[in-house]
This record gives C-alpha cells, sequence and structure tokens, in this order.
C-alpha cells in the first residue's frame, strides 16, 4: 500500500540527476579499453616496448633535457639526466621534468604520451589504450595527462592552436578536462585528469606547467631540393647524428646511410602525412644502419630521419618509425 | 533488440560493439545507483566505473542466462559502500550529525532532509525499491542479502523518513 511518504520518494526519483556527458564518455572510453585489449602477441608488444622505449630515448635526448626515469618502489618519481642534445623535433611527447614520470611512442602513426605526478603504471607505460590504471591510483594532487596525436582531418574542424597549449582553454570540469585543438600537422587531443573533482591550487600549477611541456614537431619551411641535396642530406645526417644519438655512442660507429629524396622515399607517404605533400617532395629520407647493433635487433639497428633545406640551413625534421 | 545473453556472448568472443553497447544500456541506471547511494557525483563515477571495468575483467565467467543490470549494479553498490565507509573515516569520530547529501539537491526540501539523515545502506534499499523499481527479492539478490533483512531495512528507512517527515509537518 502506497502512502505519502512513498508518493514522494517515487517523484524524487524522477529528479535524480544522471551521470554527466563527459564522465560517460570517460567511462566508456576505459570500459572499451579494459574490455577490448590489443591483440598483439605478447612478443610483439615486448618489441613494441622496446621500440616505444628507444624512440623515447631519441626523443628525450632530442629534446634536448633528458630522460626521466620513474622508479617503481618509490610513490616518488626521480629525474635522471641522461643526455643533453640539442632540439629536434624527433615526436610529440612530454619533455622529461623532475616529478614527472613520462612515455611517448614517439613518432607513429597515432602517436600518444602520457605525462604523470606519480609512478605510471606498467600497463599504462605500454599506450595501448587510455591509462585507467594510474588515474585510478592518482592521490589528491595528482595530475595525469594523456595526449593523442592524429595526423591534422581536414574534415574537423578544430581551433588552431600555438604552444605552449593553455590549460584555461581546456574544456570540462570535475576530475577530467580536455584541450583538443590543431598544432601543426597534428591535431592533438589532450585528456588532464586530477585526483579530484576540486583540484587544489597547487595541482592546478603543476598541470599548467606540465601542458607547457607538451612538445609537437612543428612541420618545416622546406625548400625546393637540387639534384646535388641527396648526398648533402645523407653527409648532414651523418655528421648530426653522433651529437643526437640517444644510445650508447659506440652504436653509431661504422654508420652507413643511403638517402631518397622526394617522391623516391619508401617513406613519402608517411611525409606527406604528416606535413603535407609539398613539404614531403622537398624532403630527403635519410635511412641509416647501425652495423654493430644488427646483430642485436634489426629495428634498433635502422634508423630512419626525413631532412629538409630550410632558409636557416638543413633541418631534421622528423624520425619515422 | 539483443537480449543480455547475445550481448555477453559477442562480447566474450572480443566484439568491441557489444561491449559498447552493453556499457550504453547499463551504465545511466548503474550510475544512479552508485549515486542514489553515495550522494556524490564524484565517488558515483568511481563506483560506477568499477563495476563495469570488474565485469568487464569477469565476463567470461558470468553466467549469460542470467541479466547483467542486477550483477553490475550489485558490484556499482557494494563499491559505493566501501567508498562511503571510507569517506566516514575522515569524518570527525565524535561527529554525531553525520549525513549524507546529494550533490544536487532533491526538489522536495523536506524529503531531501530525511534522505541526508539514512545511512547510506538504507539509502540504497530505498533508491533500488522506488528510484530503479527494482521488487524486494531482487534487492536481495542485487545486495546477497536474505529477503528479510531487505524488508527490514526498508521498512525501517520508511520509519525514519515518516518520523523525519512528520516532525517537520509538526514544526
Amino acid at each position: 500500500m502506497s502512502d505519502e511518504t512513498e508518493r514522494r520518494l517515487r517523484s524524487a526519483g524522477v529528479h535524480l540527476p544522471g551521470p554527466s556527458d563527459s564522465d560517460t564518455i570517460e567511462a566508456r572510453e576505459r570500459f572499451l579499453a579494459a574490455a577490448v585489449p590489443s591483440r598483439t602477441p605478447r612478443r610483439m608488444r615486448r618489441r613494441s616496448l622496446a621500440l616505444a622505449f628507444a624512440a623515447a630515448l631519441v626523443v628525450a635526448g632530442a629534446f634536448g633535457v633528458g630522460f626521466a626515469v620513474a622508479s617503481g618502489k618509490s610513490t616518488k618519481t626521480t629525474t635522471r639526466i641522461v643526455h643533453v642534445k640539442a632540439a629536434l623535433n624527433a615526436g610529440p611527447g612530454f619533455l622529461p621534468a623532475a616529478d614527472w614520470d613520462t612515455a611517448s611512442t614517439g613518432v607513429a602513426p597515432v602517436a600518444a604520451a602520457i605525462a604523470a605526478n606519480v609512478p605510471l603504471a606498467a600497463r599504462d607505460r605500454q599506450l595501448t589504450g587510455p591509462p585507467v590504471k594510474t588515474a585510478r591510483a592518482l592521490g589528491p594532487n595528482g595530475v595525469l595527462f594523456y595526449a593523442t596525436f592524429m595526423p591534422t582531418n581536414p574534415a574537423e574542424r578544430l581551433p588552431v592552436s600555438l604552444l605552449p597549449l593553455q590549460l584555461g582553454s581546456a574544456k570540462g570540469t570535475g576530475r577530467t578536462r580536455t584541450v583538443h585543438v590543431r598544432v601543426a600537422a597534428y591535431d592533438v587531443n589532450v585528456q588532464i585528469t586530477f585526483g579530484t573533482a576540486h583540484p587544489s591550487a597547487s595541482a592546478l600549477v603543476a598541470a599548467r606547467e606540465e601542458l607547457g611541456r607538451l612538445v609537437v614537431p612543428s612541420c618545416p619551411a622546406a625548400l625546393r631540393l637540387t639534384a646535388a641535396d641527396a648526398a648533402i642530406a645523407k653527409a648532414f645526417v651523418l655528421g648530426w647524428l653522433p651529437a643526437h644519438y640517444a644510445g650508447a655512442p659506440g652504436d653509431i660507429a661504422g654508420a652507413t646511410a643511403t638517402a631518397a629524396p622526394g617522391a623516391s622515399a619508401p617513406r613519402h607517404g608517411q611525409a606527406a602525412v604528416d606535413c603535407g605533400r609539398t613539404v614531403a617532395d622537398r624532403s630527403v629520407e635519410v635511412d641509416v644502419t647501425l652495423p654493430k647493433l644488427a646483430k642485436v635487433s634489426a629495428s634498433l639497428s635502422e634508423l630512419t630521419y626525413f631532412v629538409a633545406r630550410t632558409g636557416s640551413g638543413w633541418q631534421v625534421w622528423m624520425r619515422a618509425r | 533488440m539483443e537480449t543480455d545473453a547475445d550481448l555477453v556472448l559477442a562480447a566474450r568472443r572480443g566484439s568491441r560493439e557489444a561491449f559498447g553497447r552493453i556499457f550504453d544500456r547499463y551504465w545511466p541506471r548503474v550510475w544512479r545507483a552508485a549515486y542514489s547511494t553515495t550522494g556524490e557525483r564524484e565517488l558515483a563515477n568511481d563506483a560506477a566505473q568499477d563495476a563495469f571495468l570488474q565485469a568487464a575483467s569477469a565476463l567470461h565467467r558470468f553466467d549469460p542466462s542470467r541479466a547483467l543490470e542486477p550483477w553490475l549494479v550489485r558490484i556499482a553498490i557494494n563499491r559505493s559502500l566501501d567508498l562511503v565507509r571510507v569517506r566516514r573515516r575522515f569524518v570527525s569520530e565524535d561527529s554525531a550529525d553525520e549525513r549524507f547529501g546529494f550533490d544536487e539537491p532533491l526538489p522536495d526540501d523536506e524529503l531531501h532532509e530525511a534522505l541526508t539523515r539514512l545511512g547510506p545502506e538504507r539509502r540504497a534499499v530505498i533508491a533500488l525499491h522506488y528510484w530503479l523499481d527494482y521488487t524486494t527479492p531482487e534487492i536481495a539478490e542485487v545486495l546477497g542479502v536474505p529477503l528479510g533483512t531487505v524488508n527490514s531495512r526498508l521498512a525501517r528507512a520508511l520509519r525514519d523518513l515518516r518520523l523525519h517527515l512528520e516532525a517537520k509537518r509538526n514544526v
């Protein structure tokens, strides 16, 4: 038998709120990522991880500030400077910084990068999907970034932005904010997840600073190639490599290279997707072979760079995979 | 429309679409069950997400002849109660006036006030019965408690609500 209280209860149920759109989207993405894992065989995953790690080393070294490593046992992330190199637009990602743990796929068809002020979960470090485990482990002052970098899609109208990206332009409130903009040749989507719905001022400042460390390769203002440029580009890369290779210096002893200009480059299509056909046509693909690593790993022994001649000289603008 | 069994079997075969449909079909109600229990959007998000993540990892063990929603709601409410218990630890032990409000107040002020005085366990029973239309045997199955316990919790919750509302009326 229903009485007044029960009637009021039923009536109140009509006004019960539902989940927000952003929370629903985030939860759905996480559910699908957990439910349908990558079908990549374990051996391939390890290889991909090794490649990502190698790429991260290159990226970190190239960004000029070193490479961050996190201790899995400590709750505090530490940064160790491994290499200090000159700048290179080798791939999108977060610059290493003290107390931030970062990972990146480097240059890839769909590149991704994550950064957190807590240690990244080992599974999330593989970048096979959103960093769900790390997100769940965030403390009250925790901040987590998950950025994806897609080649620009002309059909999608995105605001064009310059770096550094601004936290103030992020959409959403509560735990998760999103920055979705076009930067150079990439459509960049950055999800910023806080440990709480009401992040502290220090967490917001930390997030703003880390967002400022997000780097996206820019496309070069490439000049037309001449007949001699393939050979010049090859020599340039071999001369440039010792100062920029992030692995052991001995690895590059005896390095050899081949060069393919413009449309003859094996990865011309990738370059065109990333920076447009004009830049691809005006670039030289230089494939470097490191004989000392050939016995260890075929993939690690082969490096591919795209270089272009600009008004300020030759520029390595992409490391392909 | 596919049955739960169809979706579960398709999901087990790795169908991303099936997983998506499971989510779309049950997320709003699972979230509301969590929100009704915790009263906080943030905790409800965590609890409901946990329910789906646990379901994703345990779907291969799920009996496809059973309904999905009670299973998901059960996980979400148990997780909600855990989260509320954790939250309670941060409330001063000598705080006699412990209440569990809602982030978004109900239009019925008096009822809202009365509901904040119910513990989360009783509020979960109220929510399942009056807001999500579960029968008492279904609630017993969802919460994993005897039917008598459900009836008792429901009766006591209603009694407390009536007492509060009558007191308000007599003020």
